[in-house]
């Protein structure tokens, strides 16, 4: 089932969470709501999951599958929803806390309590606790509660998965299995579903689309190579990843920056503006000899060789902090220490003059 | 026990020779004697205590068996076999069993409000709350007067449609509800707040109406916080005589209490009855007792389990 969400604004007193916000979730799709907390991504999301309500505009529209919902309370809009802190039912066991969604209907449309024992045993077997229905929240690992909660979800058969930062209360080891395993279920199910997390990794593992928030507003959205790659803006490469920032200005047709000079598309007209260079750290080399006027001058303050890759942090001009990740194999060409001077020069760049980039 | 200044080397010798692990955990029972107040210390204050406990509670309490059962267990039971005392103790039972589940539900709506909800003037409906606590009880009677009294604001009104409140059964519940309607609504609200909203807002997402929220979610979390409120609001509702002896009138046979009847009785010199109908009091606190340290033991045991559960989150 497909979500759209148009024009929706939300204040709390004087505080804006959301400023007329518009997204369209396709059928079937795994979105992730990406940002820095005070984004607005969680009361996004709890506007569509129907806990919380858009200020009245008569241009707010929340439709699921093109019918508006916005008028229709959070019981009715047959959503699963996972919190952060798992809200696990404390005192009734695991198979009750599935079953309560079943279980509380009313009679017409209440399964039997063999079918409901039915569905549950199904979904203990989707989230591998087959043998735990008898024990008490409590008593599981915070892994195991998040599942709970997501089997709890699905039993009422939801039309929209709504996931508020699941694994942000676990640690990383299980964090990433359990990333692994919703990927998997999503795949299985192919329910549409919307995901709150501030961790972009995590986002771009698990989501077929990302949508980077900043400050109430939506600030990019596409695939996750999209957003890695080809980011509208200083902000999204930056939340997305470590960058290297270089500052200079744009001089005939060129972003010149300490040292380097690099070709920019905006041409002449952005003549004189101050521009940001943003290069990640794998997207730069490091040579023991000035290349051309292609390189900056730094020098080598420590070398971590533990790992997938070489990480080399250095001093650059005026004092600033560069981060070069090289493979092994690249490091063994021309390996350096700490102390060297180096020169280190960008593979691929992306340049924001100061106009557009905000 | 032994003196302290022996244990401090044998501590730092622990911590030093695991000075790879953690030192606070491994340093085990010497940091543990370190920690002991001096046996003295402990002897005085232990003595202390007992004595006031014994002269204080214990004393006066043995005092009153004793004057009860003074001419015998026959004339301490024949002290009930009278119009007047059996009257008293189905007045108070009436009482009790008014006020309290009055309270009860007015404690959990108030707690529900002011731990799950948002409004203006929260802050002063739980100063409300408390102002049954911080005035005396005979004021609080004495307003009652004031309202219901003859010469009260409602006491034309009333007399013309021959209601009686003041001077009669109504009268003594509504004082007992005033009285104790803090207890239950202070139980609860700090352990709602502590609870939060998650629970509730997870049953309604999962289609659950209002109700079936409170039964099914809300309730059972705060089951026994809410039978610990109520015990002592019986408590205090079986017991209240200040603001009762206000509004009761002391009529013999229709408006005592049991504290009220105790009185009379021990103003006509007749100490046996007296003491015999207060033993019956002091048998009610003391079962109250036992039934809240029974409680505040179940309590103690959930809020450990949940701690349990909250350390193991992080």
């Amino acid at each position: 089932m497909s979500i759209q969400v148009r024009h929706v604004t939300k204040t709390f007193g004087q505080y804006a969470a959301l400023k007329d916000v518009n997204l369209d979730i396709p059928d079937g799709e795994l979105v992730a709501l990406l940002g820095p907390s005070g984004s607005g991504k969680t009361t996004l999301l709890r506007i569509i999951a129907g806990l919380e309500v858009p200020d009245a505009n008569p241009e707010t529209q929340i439709l699921f599958h093109d019918q508006d919902v916005a008028a229709r309370a959070v019981g009715d809009r047959r959503v699963g929803f996972v919190f952060q802190h798992y809200a696990l039912f404390r005192h009734m066991s695991v198979f009750d806390n599935i079953a309560f969604g079943l279980r509380v209907r009313p009679r017409a449309s209440r399964p039997s309590k063999g079918d409901i024992r039915a569905r549950v045993h199904e979904l203990l077997k989707l989230i591998q606790l087959e043998n735990l229905g008898d024990r008490y929240p409590s008593e599981l690992s915070g892994g195991q509660r998040q599942r709970v909660a997501l089997a709890r979800a699905l039993a009422i058969e939801p039309k929209v998965l709504l996931l508020d930062e699941p694994f942000g209360a676990l640690d990383a080891k299980v964090r990433q299995g359990l990333r692994r395993w919703l990927r998997d279920l999503h795949d299985k199910i192919h329910i549409t579903s919307v995901l709150v997390t501030h961790d972009q990794e995590e986002a771009l593992e698990v989501a077929d689309r990302v949508v980077v928030m900043r400050q109430a507003r939506i600030e990019q959205q596409g695939t996750p190579e999209e957003v890695f790659h080809h980011p509208a803006s200083e902000f999204v490469m930056d939340f997305l990843g470590h960058v290297n920032l270089f500052h200079g200005r744009v001089d005939a047709g060129r972003a010149v920056f300490d040292g380097l000079a690099v070709d920019h598309a905006a041409g002449d007209a952005a003549n004189g503006k101050a521009a940001k260079l943003l290069v990640r750290p794998h997207e730069l080399e490091l040579f023991r000899e000035p290349n051309g006027n292609h390189s900056v001058k730094a020098t080598v303050t420590r070398v971590h060789r533990a790992g997938p890759s070489v990480k080399v942090e250095l001093n650059g001009p005026e004092g600033r902090e560069l981060f070069v990740e090289l493979t092994h194999e690249r490091f063994a060409q021309a390996p350096v220490a700490a102390g060297d001077t180096a020169y280190v020069s960008p593979r691929a760049t992306r340049v924001f003059v100061q106009d557009f980039s905000i | 026990m032994s003196n302290p200044t022996p244990t401090i080397p044998a501590a730092a010798a622990t911590a030093a020779s695991s000075s790879g692990g953690a030192p606070g955990r491994t340093a085990g029972p010497a940091s543990r004697h370190a920690r002991r107040d001096p046996w003295w210390v402990r002897a005085t204050l232990i003595t202390i205590t007992l004595l006031f406990l014994g002269l204080f509670l214990a004393l006066p309490l043995a005092s009153v068996m004793a004057e009860a059962l003074r001419k015998g267990v026959g004339a301490y039971f024949a002290s009930f076999n009278d119009s007047a005392a059996l009257s008293a103790i189905y007045l108070t039972l009436i009482s009790a069993a008014l006020s309290v589940p009055t309270n009860l539900v007015f404690g959990v709506a108030a707690a529900w409000a002011i731990a799950k909800f948002e409004f203006t003037g929260k802050s002063l409906l739980i100063s409300l709350i408390d102002l049954p606590f911080a005035i005396s009880p005979v004021i609080s009677g004495l307003i009652f007067v004031l309202l219901f009294g003859l010469q009260g604001w409602m006491g034309p009104w009333l007399r013309e449609h021959d209601i009686k409140i003041i001077f009669a059964v109504p009268g003594i519940v509504l004082a007992t509800v005033f009285v104790t309607f803090p207890f239950v609504a202070r139980e609860l609200i700090p352990l709602m707040q502590e609870q939060g909203t998650d629970e509730e807002q997870a049953a309604l997402v999962l289609g659950a109406n209002g109700w079936q929220t409170f039964w099914h979610v809300t309730l059972p979390n705060i089951r026994w916080a809410l039978l610990y409120g109520v015990i002592l609001c019986n408590a205090r509702a079986m017991g209240e005589f200040g603001a009762v002896s206000v509004v009761s009138g002391h009529i013999r046979g229709r408006t005592n209490t049991l504290p009220l009847h105790v009185e009379i009785l021990y103003n006509e010199y007749n100490f046996v009855a007296a003491f015999a109908t207060a033993s019956l009091l002091a048998g009610l606190a003391i079962l109250t007792l036992v039934a809240k340290s029974a409680v505040e033991w179940q309590v103690a045991r959930r809020r450990k389990a949940s701690a349990a559960e909250n350390a193991a989150e992080h």
